[in-house]
């Protein structure tokens, strides 16, 4: 499965793994560790004034990764309008949007009458908005879904978009990842993440890939493969021995599993297959936890460091005990 | 050919019962799963009745009570019952390939409604990591931890209610490109505040029933439960002798790109074409539908308006189990599956209850009130959801 394209919305307007880090908002109000926004993102600027009220940042992040993607291509890439219909839409999520779902659940309790409620929230509310919303706006009538699944999110939406190319359903797939950096979602991480676990700021920002099927020359996702286990170290040997088997064994590992303290056991299981440490990269520094999305930065980052056919692994461990591996190629 | 999918067992957790049995018979004779709400205080509301799976022990079907969500708990139940009625224990699966695809319209709706409680009354920072912890464990996750399976492939998918459809052509997709040799897929919700909350302000409830294709329908009625079935490559089925109730012949999703809520009508026709394009199928060939049939003024009408692009006037019995059932949102496209197989088995078009007088404007022959002997080989189940997401399948008899 190849990477024709990608785009996306973080804290930084180039590459993401240099420069300097961006700010974090340390707002009374909010977790100790913060959040991490993409500065400036103004939904009215990016997907146009119309039907925006109540949207929510996430979506609005991949509504324009999408357009991108498919007003940006070029020359032979360019998507005629035609091919639309045998367009897919897949993006992973860890809720939605929470902010909007739970405030709207919030209002009924508070509200003079249950039922009076915002209900422009009310469709921004199921969680599959973001994929809808993508599709509504750029016209992609193919198949369309959001993939939930936290950390594991992004490996489980590649895997569902190669067998959607594979089966001859689609010529190509926007698949991506997108989150938003609010309150709810800060304190619901904050709440989550285990005792031990060092705290990151919650961060934000989507990625989006083109990918097809074609064999042609460029970047490539070989393998995902996930595995689950009460330990992590044993789920994610499992995942990457699978993965290895499958798509080659790759030349460096990003690794995510920290924010949830499972650093050590990464290190361990990565050592124990591939007998190398991972990349000292450290995404939670750089965008923040970005949740569903944290896989789609880690391949964002390889894709930034890694030469041009050099394979690469992306390994993450969701809360569950679900470990992911993700081999691809530069 | 490509490698061919059968059904060998099914296990549905509704409103109107649980396990394949008590469900046929239930649905056979019409019976209604409407009661008043119990998942929450209804004062305030002016509609106070929906869908329950009433008396849902989750200890009853796992070790962990404690930590899983009623979405997730009807799914390992639904699971649970579904192997079993396929004749398969889990241990016997671990060495096979498996897929675990489960079609969600939220995250668990009690959990969530315990984080609005908790943002309400404390703002976030009163959130409790307990109840964080079951709102965002995936089903599949929790199906594939219950029953030991850790190697299999886990997704859910998603969808709103569409979302069961969509996890069984996934299914589909996996058989037939060898990924998978059985595949647990369906669908999984549990009843929550702000959905039917949602629902009320919106003005979608039914203020008595859910009246499908009804020229007096005024509403759906929000329902529960999850419906998951054994989908087996044909050749693993007949080698371990397993009784088939159906085989999957085809399916297809697409997406309206049109309204976030209103259907599309050719994005619905075009869906029910591609499906049939899929199976190889006429549309002469399909004997029966099993409609989204939501009971809403929109859904009914726009539902037969594309089944007639598609059919012209030669249109087959629709059967629409939500007038049973409730919506029970990501779940309801997968019961409606489970549905389909129960007619196929038993030759008997299930009701659309709650009827009065059909609408003129869908003009469809909704079986009402009382089911009926037909001779039924294919029967089509649609899913239609939020973000106009369609999804359609068709089952023919084994």
């Amino acid at each position: 499965m190849r990477i024709a394209a990608s785009a996306a919305w973080s804290p930084y307007p180039g590459r993401i793994t240099d420069g300097p880090a961006a700010p974090v908002d340390h707002a009374a109000a909010l977790p100790p560790a913060g959040l991490i926004t993409v500065p400036g993102f103004d939904t009215a600027t990016e997907v146009g004034p119309k039907g925006i009220r109540s949207m929510d940042r996430a979506t609005a992040f991949a509504v324009s990764a999408a357009g991108k993607l498919l007003d940006g291509a070029s020359g032979s890439d360019r998507v005629p309008d035609a091919d639309r219909a045998r367009t897919g839409l897949v993006i992973a999520t860890t809720a939605g949007s929470l902010k909007t779902i739970l405030r709207f659940g919030a209002d009924s309790l508070i509200k003079p009458k249950p039922y009076q409620v915002d209900p422009g929230a009310f469709p921004v509310a199921v969680m599959n908005y973001a994929p809808g919303q993508c599709a509504i706006r750029h016209r992609v009538t193919g198949p369309n879904t959001a993939i939930r699944g936290g950390r594991a999110a992004m490996a489980q939406a590649l895997r569902y978009s190669r067998r959607l190319l594979a089966s001859g359903r689609v010529d190509q797939i926007l698949c991506g990842a997108t989150e938003e950096a609010t309150p709810e979602r800060a304190w619901l991480e904050h709440a989550a993440r285990p005792a031990g676990a060092e705290p990151h700021p919650v961060g934000e920002g989507c990625v989006m890939l083109r990918l097809t099927a074609a064999d042609a020359p460029g970047p490539r996702i070989a393998a995902v493969a996930t595995q689950l286990s009460t330990d992590p170290a044993t789920a994610l040997e499992g995942a990457l021995r699978r993965a290895v088997a499958s798509g080659g064994t790759p030349e460096l590992v990003v690794p995510t599993a920290s924010a949830d303290g499972h650093g050590g056991a990464e290190t361990k299981a990565i050592h124990a297959v591939l007998g190398r440490l991972p990349e000292p990269v450290d995404l939670y520094a750089r965008t923040g936890d970005t949740s569903a999305a944290t896989l789609g930065f880690a391949l964002l980052a390889a894709l930034e460091t890694a030469a041009p056919g050099t394979a690469f692994a992306l390994t993450a461990i969701d809360r569950t005990g679900l470990a992911c591996c993700v081999i691809g190629t530069a | 050919m490509s490698r061919r999918a059968v059904i060998t067992g099914a296990g549905p957790v509704s409103a109107i019962g649980t396990g394949r049995a008590a469900f046929t018979e239930a649905l056979l004779a019409g019976r209604s799963g409407q009661r008043g709400i119990g998942a929450f205080d209804t004062a305030g509301y002016r509609i106070r009745h929906g869908c329950e799976v009433p008396d849902f022990v989750p200890a009853q079907w796992t070790d962990r009570p404690g930590e899983l969500g009623r979405s997730a708990a009807f799914a390992v139940a639904a699971a649970r019952l579904a192997l079993a009625d396929a004749g398969l224990e889990p241990e016997a699966l671990q060495h096979e390939s498996v897929l675990i695809a489960i079609g969600i319209s939220d995250c668990d709706a009690v959990e969530e409604d315990r984080l609005a409680a908790q943002l309400a009354a404390g703002g976030p920072a009163a959130f409790e990591p307990t109840t964080v912890a079951r709102y965002t464990a995936a089903c599949s996750t929790s199906i594939a931890a219950e029953l030991g399976l850790e190697t299999a492939e886990t997704v859910d998918i998603a969808a709103a209610c569409a979302a069961g459809n969509h996890a069984i052509a996934h299914g589909l997709d996996a058989i037939r490109l060898g990924d998978a040799d059985l595949v647990l897929c369906g669908g999984a919700e549990a009843f929550g505040r702000r959905m039917f909350t949602g629902f009320h302000r919106v003005g979608t409830l039914a203020s008595e029933a859910c009246r499908p294709f009804d020229a007096d329908r005024d509403g759906t009625v929000t329902g529960e439960g999850a419906g998951i079935i054994v989908l087996e490559e044909y050749e693993h089925a007949t080698a371990r002798g397993a009784r088939v109730l159906g085989e999957l012949l085809g399916a297809a999703v697409n997406c309206d790109a049109h309204h976030p809520v209103a259907p599309s009508r050719d994005a619905v026709a075009e869906c029910i074409r591609l499906a049939h394009s899929d199976a190889g199928l006429q549309p002469s060939a399909v004997d029966a539908v099993s409609a989204h049939g939501t009971g809403t003024p929109a859904n009914d009408v726009n539902e037969a308006g594309a089944v007639r692009q598609v059919f012209g006037d030669a249109i087959p019995p629709f059967t629409a189990a939500k007038s049973m059932l409730g919506h029970a949102m990501g779940a309801s496209s997968a019961l409606g599956a489970i549905a389909s197989l129960a007619a196929l088995d038993a030759q008997r078009l299930p009701p659309t209850v709650n009827h009065r007088r059909t609408d003129p404007e869908c003009d469809v022959d909704c079986v009402p009130n009382e089911s009926r002997p037909a001779d039924l080989r294919v029967v089509e189940n649609h899913g239609f959801g939020f973000g106009g997401t369609n999804a359609v399948i068709l089952i023919g008899r084994p």
